[in-house]
């Protein structure tokens, strides 16, 4: 009895292999409420099988001259190049007017306090940044700006050594065109946050937002 | 080991066996057009000269775009004979490939896939005259899938 039960489960179970194999998964009637199990129609392969016999022996073959290869050579090279700086601006978080680019950059990245020596950990940005300028090789404008801590004087000079810094650091480093840099800076004359709440005490968010330097890359 | 434990072992082997080859991705380019947006080469093969190629559009960014192109220029290259060929054509002049979601000039893939979705894709192409390998495929809106073995 234990024999004919084993053999019926046996059965069984091949009966359930056998409709799992072939079950119409991928074929006309089943339908597959899956977007992306498009099912190809019955008829298509023999009307390509008619198709590729109109063709003839070329089978419809374009022949490529060697300019259109080398166009379509230099086409993906220039995608694969725009898809590179598109990833890099997004990174530094560019923001993109009709004319510019502009992508600030953090003082308290770039400096450390009262300082203008590019820091360390700064360089894996800065790179970036003299990818996107090399790759775009238009005219820059990098503008140092300070909080409002320290006289106006001394923001002023700070913020143009800032700049000066981030330049000389594009063009040492990241073989950046020198003649495509302009520098300039504002000290704490572009504030794009308060630096002192409403009351009058001090709001170093603020601040920090304010100690940047700006980078604008002419379209 | 009874029958029956085999015949489980061999169940779970095969049906493993199913899962990984359901899930297998030739190659993958990103699209050039629409932001999140990819191509997964899922299934090559060839019969008849005819040469038949799946592909998976999915989307993973956050928007839903809509993602559009004509068969008419979708291609494939054979490089290194310097050959271009184009989907094959039906005698009522509708390239044989799909979805369509209208007929104009051979056939238009035009569809929105929401974010986290994907939508298939079929198309049949002659298999290159001088048997090259690999070659490379074109779809509008994508870069280019390069060095695609026929073998």
């Amino acid at each position: 009895m234990a024999k004919i039960t084993s053999v019926i489960k046996v059965i069984f179970l091949l009966l359930f292999l056998i409709g799992l194999f072939t079950f119409p998964f991928d074929s006309p009637g089943a339908p597959v409420p899956d977007e992306e199990n498009i099912l190809i129609p019955p008829d298509a392969h023999d009307k390509a099988v008619a198709a590729l016999a109109r063709l003839g022996p070329e089978r419809g073959a374009l022949i490529l001259s060697s300019k259109v290869l080398a166009v379509e050579g230099v086409i993906r090279g220039v995608s694969a190049r725009m898809e590179k700086l598109k990833k890099a601006l997004d990174d530094l978080g560019a923001k993109e007017s009709d004319t510019d680019y502009v992508i600030e950059l953090p003082g308290d990245v770039l400096f450390d306090l009262d300082e203008w020596t590019i820091r360390k950990d700064a360089e894996d940005t800065l790179l970036k940044v003299g990818e996107i300028i090399k790759s775009y090789n238009h005219p820059v404008t990098l503008t140092g700006h300070t909080d409002a801590l320290g006289t106006d004087e001394y923001n002023l000079d700070l913020s143009r050594k800032r700049a000066r810094s981030v330049k000389d650091w594009l063009v040492a480093r990241a073989g950046v065109d020198a003649s495509l840099i302009e520098t300039d800076g504002r000290g704490e004359g572009q504030p794009v946050a308060p630096n002192t709440h409403p009351d009058g005490s001090d709001n170093p968010e603020g601040r920090q937002k304010n100690r940047r330097v700006e980078i604008r890359i002419k379209k | 080991m009874t029958n029956i434990q085999k015949l489980t072992m061999s169940i779970m082997i095969l049906a493993a066996a199913v899962v990984l080859t359901a899930a297998d991705v030739i190659q993958t380019q990103d699209s050039d057009t629409w932001d999140g947006v990819a191509a997964d080469l899922t299934q090559i093969s060839l019969r008849n000269d005819v040469l038949t190629l799946r592909f998976k559009i999915r989307n993973t960014g956050s928007e839903s775009p809509r993602i559009e192109f004509l068969y008419r220029d979708c291609y494939i290259v054979d490089e290194s004979n310097q050959k271009k060929y184009f989907l094959l054509k039906d005698s009522e002049g509708q390239f044989i490939g799909g979805p369509k979601d209208k007929d104009w000039e051979g056939g238009r893939f035009s569809y929105i896939v929401e974010a986290d979705g994907s939508k298939g894709l079929w198309m049949k192409f002659p298999v290159p005259a001088d048997n090259p390998d690999p070659i490379s495929i074109s779809v509008p809106g994508f870069f280019p899938f390069e060095e695609v073995s026929l073998q």
